[in-house]
């Protein structure tokens, strides 16, 4: 069991790393892999939202779309009808953003509340969470890879949550890297035509290519 | 039709959970904010332009409630939201003078050309290539970075393709007098009116040969000046602000038609 989640993590993080294989949250990539202090601010923000985003959108799920004996919906209003007539598995895009949108917003009130000082650290990066692809983007793997057949698998909800937290160590791993190199770059003996922008999107592309020298690890 | 209605019910119930949870937890997290944040927030003007050096208006009010910034700092805000802010804040307010932009080149499309240019439109661009495409060091390039980056549409071209800002629009934000890389555009008090409208220290034989509105440090104006508030400096006549009464005598005797009164700027 600790193996098989073991593998996910690793999986998740080096093999299917979100941002340098998969090619999700890539505006974040680019846009705030400026300087490290912010990178790592980010990058925790996004541990956070995805780990708590994979549970609650695994839940809501589970007891709210997928058809079955454990759909709410069946529970309440589902006298003599087959389960699989409350299957409301095609809203699972749209319900989704729903919960990641309403989550960020509720972590940010918590956040503000119990440590402004990791408030102001995390500044505006937590609310341009919401709008990650990759935020989305583990929720519906989640859901693709640990759901057989619409059923859930043994451990569904602890494997979806280890991806979720993999995905942001993921993500931040990438966005570090990223960061560490671009600082170097600003003193590098760039061509000017190359400067800024340009050369971030080569490193992404080589580090890319490094990161599927992964493929066939696990 | 059972499909979208309980689609429609299924997404509006998730929803109210949501909205509910959400109104619940603003009620368990609300954190009690000092009061003169909102309203300075509504007195500064809310276009996060960035001219204060404070990432956006929310940042600036912060700063200023915290103390790190003076009530006058936002240059954009008119001079009652500066006195507002310093009464919310119990502070004195320093009375500083009003700044505007003002354009120190009067070239216009006669200016001389070094060569034909065909890159980007952008003055910093055209500054680039053989020192700059016009001939006359001290020129406007005539790409209007300024007028571009002008978050209050102040700089407009007049008929002769020289940018001119609009005094009343100005606010004073700076934007384009850090974008001009000929450095051609300073700041100046409102009250001074009488200008001469050009930044050349080139000789007076060399500006003849590249500009026909160039200040060729003649002194007809010091010389004309009943209060000496005119000198000429390397190769270029600067009027003392301070010093001027605003007769416009020099404004007559320019041979070269640059000093002017900035009222009416555009000939």
């Amino acid at each position: 069991m600790i193996g098989e989640l073991f593998i996910i993590f690793i999986g998740v993080v080096l093999v299917n790393n979100f941002v340098l294989v998969r090619f999700l949250g890539l505006c974040p990539y680019i846009g705030v892999s400026k300087d490290l202090k912010s990178a790592v601010g980010m990058g925790i923000a996004v541990i956070f939202v995805m780990t708590m985003a994979s549970a609650v959108t695994w839940l809501i799920y589970y007891y709210f779309l997928a058809p079955g004996p454990h759909n709410v919906w069946f529970a309440l209003f589902g006298d003599g009808v087959d389960p699989s007539a409350f299957d409301f598995t095609y809203l699972r895009t749209i319900t989704f953003i729903l919960i990641i949108a309403a989550l960020v917003q509720l972590v940010e009130m918590v956040i503000i509340k119990t440590s402004p000082a990791l408030y102001h650290a995390l500044g505006i990066y937590l609310p341009l969470i919401t709008t990650n692809c990759a935020v989305l983007g583990v929720a519906v793997l989640n859901i693709d890879i640990f759901f057989k057949g619409g059923e859930a698998v043994s451990w569904s909800l602890l494997k979806s949550l280890t991806q979720g937290f993999g995905a942001g160590v993921g993500f931040t791993l990438a966005l570090i890297l990223m960061a560490s190199i671009r600082e170097r770059l600003e003193l590098a003996d760039i061509p000017p035509a190359l400067k800024g922008a340009p050369i971030a999107f080569l490193v992404g592309a080589l580090m890319s290519m490094a990161f599927l020298g992964f493929t066939g690890l696990i | 039709m059972t499909i979208i209605l309980s689609a429609i019910l299924t997404i509006s119930i998730l929803g109210l959970i949501f909205g509910i949870g959400l109104a619940i937890g603003s009620r368990i997290f609300y954190v009690k904010t000092d009061p003169r944040l909102e309203k300075i927030g509504e007195l500064l003007p809310q276009l996060n332009c960035g001219a204060c050096g404070y990432g956006g208006c929310a940042d600036c009010a912060r700063a200023l409630l915290s103390g790190d910034a003076e009530p006058s700092v936002c240059p954009v805000a008119p001079p009652e939201s500066h006195r507002m802010i310093a009464e919310l804040l119990g502070k004195m307010l320093e009375e500083e003078e009003q700044l505007e932009a003002r354009i120190f080149c009067r070239g216009g499309h006669d200016a001389a050309k070094r060569y034909k240019y065909e890159g980007l439109s952008t003055c910093a661009a055209a500054n680039q290539i053989g020192g700059g495409v016009t001939a006359c060091d001290y020129g406007c390039l005539r790409y209007y970075t300024c007028r571009d980056v002008c978050p209050f549409d102040a700089i407009i071209i007049d008929d002769r393709g020289n940018p001119v800002v609009l005094a009343e629009k100005c606010r004073a934000c700076k934007l384009c007098v850090q974008e001009c890389p000929r450095q051609i555009i300073r700041m100046v008090p409102k009250s001074a009116k009488v200008d001469i409208r050009c930044s050349s220290h080139t000789k007076g034989k060399v500006v003849v040969k590249v500009c026909a509105v160039g200040c060729i440090a003649c002194g007809k104006c010091v010389k004309e000046c009943p209060v000496d508030a005119i000198t000429i400096e390397e190769n270029l006549a600067v009027i003392d602000y301070e010093k001027c009464i605003k007769c416009g005598k020099c404004i007559e005797v320019c041979p070269r038609h640059i000093i002017s009164y900035s009222k009416n700027i555009i000939v």
